[in-house]
């Protein structure tokens, strides 16, 4: 609406959007600011740390630089001939890593894994069930897509049981590797549908003159998905990817209700879960191990922005 | 380069029959034009012919083999698009290489045919582009050079040229017929424009509701057409139909206050017409001439002292308006009858340019 | 003959469409059946089962829990959905306008959505700890609105405000995308008709852009209550102690006195509700 603003309109309207702003962004800043300060500035309601502290971050990304202190006569053994260069080692290591009572870098690692397989098979089973639900007739289609909606809907908290029952049954859940292959399947179920929702919807856009052109061209129907298809879904297809990268990232119940005994593979929200039980002692580290989840999010959202907002089949065909 | 032959092809959606039994033989290098108003079934046949279409009877043959059940891409054709149908994501040089990529043809031969097609369609600035970068034009040209480039056995054509302006439209007819003269590819163009189908055409295919009615070169359509229809959908302006009864006795015919003596007209059949039969009167606007200009025809059908009704300038020509009867009639005249509205001037026909009609089927009587 | 591009086009259909049909069928659809079929059994962590009939919906129907964690989804549900719909309107209505760096603001605005809950989860919790936290200084010492400071995450009862709370900040967003959508496609010369005929700029409002929206709306809502009913780590990791439907299958599943096969029947009973709110869903608003 371009009708005239007052100027009273004018500053309201500024003053609303920044309201909105702040309540979107709050939590962050806070989050931010905790993460640098010293246990004593905690309670100080300022968002702004009285001393830049940044232990937090170089102990859960593992490069602290701190000096353990070796007990006396753990020093004196060192200090023996007797022992060669590795079992010097050794020692040493066990001592220093105690101190690193959480390995950020190991479940940040493993949330990563996970998501990425998660996304990268889901995009890739999704792209082609949207394209035959899309562009293909066959009987049983509108069956199918009926209950992709259907399924988009109803979620995982349904699930919970009869998954993990029959993971139990098929003896998946006794093994590591078992457990991590029910739980990227599981994965695969709460992305799935919302991928073959959004890749549908965006596949419907593309003028089917398209495949009719590179069909003529010479292609098969198939040989022009690959040809044609899939280079001009590439933001979709990443958006996509994203999408379900996130999902994975996020989810907390299968991982706990699978992964609770393998330490060694928590996902992310899993571990921070489980370790940060006192909270009133690490304040700091907690806030540091939110803003360094939240950094991978911040990245591909970022990315993908850049993405969507280029292009797409602008000028293939006349309108 | 092969032709194409159409044996009674049919094609429904549900109980619609949009195709109802066509019957074509293109020849090898033809440049056939199927031409008719929206919805005669032209372009449906035309993607039946390419394998876009099913077909639910009847026959497509490329060359020697029947190719029904063949897939678009194993047919060896090439199609211009409606609405161009370019990769969004390719440049003009990917786009017209892309289906000559897949035949196992030398990369030099590739370069060769892509800077021979870019020469020939002024391309060559724009090879790097990308179609959203393009005038309506470009990518117009850009198509057609994707489609001519490969060495296909029939190219089709899809109405390339609606969406273009009326200017451009008229280079690219040009630029078209050039392009054949030089290629002698079996081409099948399917228009809406009957201009287009005139100026391209080796042969015509007039089409309706599904139906052929009628085969023929451009001259034998204008000259020779089948029945109503046809002559009325050729030619701009189209034919007067002049309603008119024949009087056996007399052996002529009347229209109105006129009458058109049947021995003005020796080749066509009178004992085929029955006394009172209704008949249409078919003259072409360009055939009256004006009588202080004509070239001395002999036994000319004259009508003397037409009131000019309206007079519209175009130009070099201008069209007339006057009445026979009820029913308005447009001449063309040109430059050198000045006339104004109200005017009373003698026109003349060559009778041997007088088309009769069977009112009731519209058939020609001939 | 006559539908040979057609068969083709079949199989290819059903070739792409297998590897999906596969994943859902085997792991969503099954186990929906299999949910309801062991809802009957007493079933145990290792998987044990012992055919009990009816017994476990008689227990949730006799179970305080049940009831308790019904009126806590129920208020869950009512302020979240009203919450994020209104927020998602105004915020909406905001950015429809055009000011200086509006596509920043649209960015920050969406960044709660797309968070991980686990990254902003902890940060909620440290805003509202009652030693440090930035809302307990504001209530006490700032504003005086309250005498002492409260650990308002520790209380199921003041817990569940923060939770709507949360959710309401993290999820507006999505509802804000639908509505702009809608109100980005409202032809301008509908409100200046409008302004022509007499209307300011509230009048306008009411009867030109609520009417408008009136469907996306509808749909938001819809779906919200949907998305929320099935909402697990948003609320479990918030405050554990606010007991919607899910966390309380969760917690009659897996943790305490393990009863799988009561937590399936519950799970059935939270199917029938969301089955019928996913047919009003289906029957009006995906008719349009």
């Amino acid at each position: 609406m371009s009708l005239k603003r007052t100027n009273f309109q004018r500053v309201f309207l500024l003053g609303a959007v920044l309201l909105v702003l702040m309540f979107s962004i709050f939590p962050f800043i806070q989050i931010l600011s905790t993460s640098l300060k010293y246990q004593v500035d905690w309670g100080n309601p300022s968002l702004i740390p009285a001393q830049i502290n940044l232990d937090a971050y170089k102990e859960l990304l593992g490069i602290s630089t701190e000096e353990i202190e070796l007990p006396e006569t753990i020093k004196i053994m060192l200090d023996s001939p007797a022992i060669s260069e590795e079992q010097r080692a050794a020692i040493v290591k066990k001592f220093k890593s105690n101190a690193n009572v959480f390995p950020f870098g190991r479940y940040m690692l493993n949330t990563f894994v996970i998501a990425t397989l998660t996304a990268l098979l889901s995009t890739a089973i999704a792209t082609f069930a949207a394209y035959a639900l899309s562009r293909l007739k066959f009987k049983g289609r509108s069956a199918f897509s009926n209950m992709v909606l259907f399924v988009y809907m109803v979620g995982g908290v349904l699930l919970m049981v009869p998954l993990y029952q029959m993971s139990v049954s098929v003896g998946l859940a006794s093994s590591v590797t078992g457990t991590l292959i029910s739980l990227l399947l599981i994965y695969l179920v709460q992305t799935l549908p919302v991928a073959i929702y959004m890749l549908g919807n965006y596949f419907r856009t593309i003028p089917f003159s398209l495949e009719e052109a590179a069909m003529i061209d010479g292609y098969s129907r198939t040989e022009a998905i690959f040809a044609i298809i899939i280079p001009l879904s590439r933001p979709m297809l990443l958006t996509v990817m994203i999408y379900c990268f996130v999902i994975a990232w996020n989810e907390y119940l299968f991982a706990s209700v699978f992964l609770k005994q393998y330490h060694d593979f928590h996902t992310l929200p899993l571990a921070l879960q489980t370790l940060f039980t006192s909270k009133n002692a690490i304040w700091d580290r907690i806030m540091a191990a939110s803003m360094l989840t939240l950094l991978p999010v911040i990245i591909a959202f970022t990315v993908a922005n850049r993405f969507i907002s280029s292009g797409g089949t602008e000028g293939g065909v006349k309108e | 380069m092969a032709q194409v032959t159409l044996k009674n092809l049919v094609k429904k959606y549900d109980e619609d029959i949009i195709v109802k039994g066509i019957n074509l033989e293109v020849r090898d290098g033809e440049f056939i034009v199927l031409v008719g108003p929206s919805g005669c079934g032209k372009s449906t046949t035309l993607r039946m012919i390419a394998g876009l279409e099913d077909i639910n009877e009847g026959s497509v043959s490329i060359g020697e083999r029947q190719v029904n059940d063949l897939q678009p891409h194993l047919r060896n054709i090439a199609m211009v698009f409606q609405n161009y149908a370019l990769y969004p994501h390719k440049t003009v040089r990917e786009n017209i290489i892309f289906g000559l990529k897949k035949t196992r043809v030398s990369k030099e031969l590739i370069q060769e045919r892509l800077s021979t097609i870019a020469t020939m369609l002024q391309l060559e600035e724009l090879l790097d582009r990308k179609p959203a970068d393009l005038s309506g034009g470009q990518r117009q040209r850009v198509a057609m050079g994707r489609a001519l480039v490969r060495d296909a056995d029939v190219y089709l054509f899809d109405e390339p040229l609606s969406n273009l302006d009326a200017k451009l439209r008229h280079h690219m007819r040009t630029e078209i017929a050039k392009i054949h003269q030089t290629m002698k590819t079996t081409s099948i163009y399917v228009t809406h424009d009957q201009v287009e189908a005139m100026t391209l055409g080796d042969r015509v295919v007039v089409m309706q509701n599904g139906l052929i009615e009628q085969v023929g070169t451009p001259m034998e359509i204008y000259l020779d057409p089948v029945n109503v229809f046809v002559a009325t959908f050729i030619g701009s302006p189209s034919m007067n139909l002049i309603p008119a009864t024949y009087n056996k006795a007399e052996d002529k015919i009347n229209l109105a206050e006129l009458s058109l003596p049947m021995s003005m007209l020796p080749d066509i059949g009178a004992e085929r017409l029955a006394d009172g039969q209704s008949i249409l009167v078919g003259i072409r606007p360009d055939f009256f001439e004006d009588k202080r200009f004509a070239n001395s025809i002999e036994n000319s059908w004259m009508l003397s002292e037409q009131e000019i009704q309206l007079v519209e300038p175009l130009g070099f020509d201008k069209e007339v308006s006057f009445m026979i009867g009820e029913q308005t009639i447009k001449a063309r005249l040109d430059l050198r009858s000045e006339v104004n509205i109200g005017d009373k001037i003698t026109l003349e026909v060559d009778p041997s340019r007088i088309l009769l009609f069977d009112a009731e089927h519209g058939r020609r009587v001939s | 003959m006559s539908d040979f591009i057609a068969a083709q086009e079949s199989k290819l259909g059903y070739r792409m469409v297998a590897p999906a049909f596969l994943v859902i069928g085997l792991l969503i659809i099954y186990p929906i059946f299999f949910n309801v079929y062991l809802s009957f059994f007493d079933v145990q962590l290792n998987g044990e089962k012992s055919f009990v009939g009816a017994q476990n919906y008689s227990k949730l129907l006799s179970d305080s829990g049940f009831y308790d964690s019904l009126g806590t989804t129920l208020i869950y549900l009512t302020g979240t959905v009203i919450g994020t719909t209104v927020l998602g309107l105004a915020v909406a209505l905001l950015l429809n306008e055009d000011f200086p760096f509006k596509n920043t603001v649209r960015a920050i605005v969406l960044l709660p959505y797309f968070a991980p809950v686990i990254s902003v989860v902890f940060g909620w919790q440290f805003i509202f700890d009652p030693v440090n936290g930035v809302y307990n200084h504001m209530m006490v010492e700032v504003l005086g609105w309250s005498a002492e400071r409260r650990n308002l995450i520790g209380e199921p009862d003041s817990a569940i405000w923060v939770v709507i709370i949360f959710d309401v900040w993290k999820h507006f967003p999505i509802a804000f995308l639908l509505i702009l959508a809608k109100l980005q496609s409202i032809p301008r010369d509908q409100y200046e008709a409008a302004a022509i005929d007499g209307y300011g700029a509230w009048g306008r409002f009411v009867n030109v852009t609520l009417p408008e929206c009136r469907f996306v709306i509808a749909t938001v809502v819809l779906l919200r209550l949907i998305w929320n009913l099935n909402r697990f780590e948003d609320v479990y990791l918030l405050a554990p102690n606010v007991e919607t439907l899910p966390i309380y299958i969760y917690y009659q599943a897996f943790t305490g006195v393990i009863d799988q096969g009561l937590a399936a029947a519950i799970s059935v009973v939270q199917l029938l509700f969301l089955s019928g709110l996913i047919w009003l869903y289906v029957k009006k608003v995906l008719k349009w």
